[in-house]
């Protein structure tokens, strides 16, 4: 039944990687005042939308490992941590192409930016805790994790409590019909990517506890061979 | 000769001081020649389909890159445990 699932997301993604490309460029007009760099529209805010999912879950899977010592909690931080950090990467990519042809700059110190910046800062400290952190690691990390999603509705809200260039969230109401389409097939191809991504994370992550189980009981069982010799 | 694991905190800090020195080496440079924003300005001719074909590229390497190195890790820690079971099975132990 698992694999049901798993396998109708990838031809979820599969069908959506030929779709939303298509209704992006053949389908959704050009706008008249950017022209064709605001293509990097539909992709650039689906990745952040990414960013945020991903975040809450990390946010999620830790308030359940340090509140209630759940591991799949840990396993499931663990996981998504890295899908942040990801879709980070690519939200500061796109979003620069884009601004250096809008407003003449790569980067700017704007508030959305510097809250989205200091974000992805703030998951690459968890995966930096992670791995470095010591035996305390998956609690440092789990920690870290919260005060970094605690982030986004602040990143979210952030063009409406300042004065800011980038655009407002409401721009998405205001769109064209085929515009808004193509918007929204972008949109459901990410979250669908995010969640395919996070599930194989978390298989990984679990693989890897059970590695270290066997690991164990591995060394136990050689030390009670030897003891018994 | 410096085995993976520790290269691995050189590159991290590395990694690091770039993250950190990189957007203010930026900031300081717009700062120095700082002029109200107009749009279409910059004095400079950019791409935007050059721009478009770089950001839509770089998100399928991204991605690709990604779901190759989870593939990677998985293959890896499986055929680890493959041989940790075989491993436990061929000592007597009932846990495998």
């Amino acid at each position: 039944m698992r694999n049901v699932g798993f396998l109708i997301l990838v031809g979820l993604c599969v069908l959506g990687f030929a779709l939303a490309p298509y209704l992006v460029f053949f389908v959704a007009p050009i706008e008249p005042v950017q022209g064709l760099i605001q293509k990097i529209f539909y992709f650039h805010v689906p990745c952040a939308w990414s960013m945020f999912l991903a975040a809450i879950v990390c946010a999620v899977g830790s308030v359940a490992f340090l509140f209630k010592g759940r591991r799949w909690g840990d396993e499931l931080g663990s996981a998504a941590a890295e899908v942040t950090v990801l879709y980070g990467v690519l939200v500061l990519i796109t979003g620069p192409l884009w601004a250096k042809k809008a407003w003449g700059h790569y980067w700017v110190w704007d508030v959305r930016l510097t809250t989205v910046f200091v974000l992805f800062l703030a998951f690459v400290a968890v995966l930096l805790a992670r791995r470095f952190g010591g035996p305390a690691r998956r609690r440092i990390a789990a920690g870290l994790a919260l005060f970094g999603a605690a982030n986004v509705p602040l990143v979210y809200i952030s063009v409406k409590l300042w004065r800011t260039i980038h655009p407002e969230t409401t721009v998405v109401r205001s769109l064209p019909t085929k515009m808004r389409i193509a918007f929204f097939a972008s949109l459901a191809l990410f979250t669908a990517l995010t969640v395919l991504l996070l599930w194989i994370r978390y298989r990984l992550e679990r693989s890897r506890n059970q590695l270290d189980e066997l690991a164990v009981a591995v060394s136990e069982q050689v030390e009670a061979a030897s003891e018994r010799r | 000769m410096p085995t993976p694991r520790s290269r691995a905190p050189r590159l991290v800090v590395r990694l690091l001081a770039l993250a950190l020195l990189l957007p203010a080496g930026i900031a300081s440079a717009a700062e120095g020649d700082y002029q109200p924003y107009q749009p279409g300005a910059s004095g400079e001719a950019v791409s935007a389909p050059l721009f478009v074909v770089i950001a839509y590229s770089a998100i399928w390497l991204v991605l690709v890159g990604f779901v190759v190195m989870v593939w990677r890790r998985q293959r890896e820690v499986q055929r680890e445990l493959e041989r940790l079971a075989h491993e436990l099975a061929r000592s007597g132990g009932s846990k495998a």
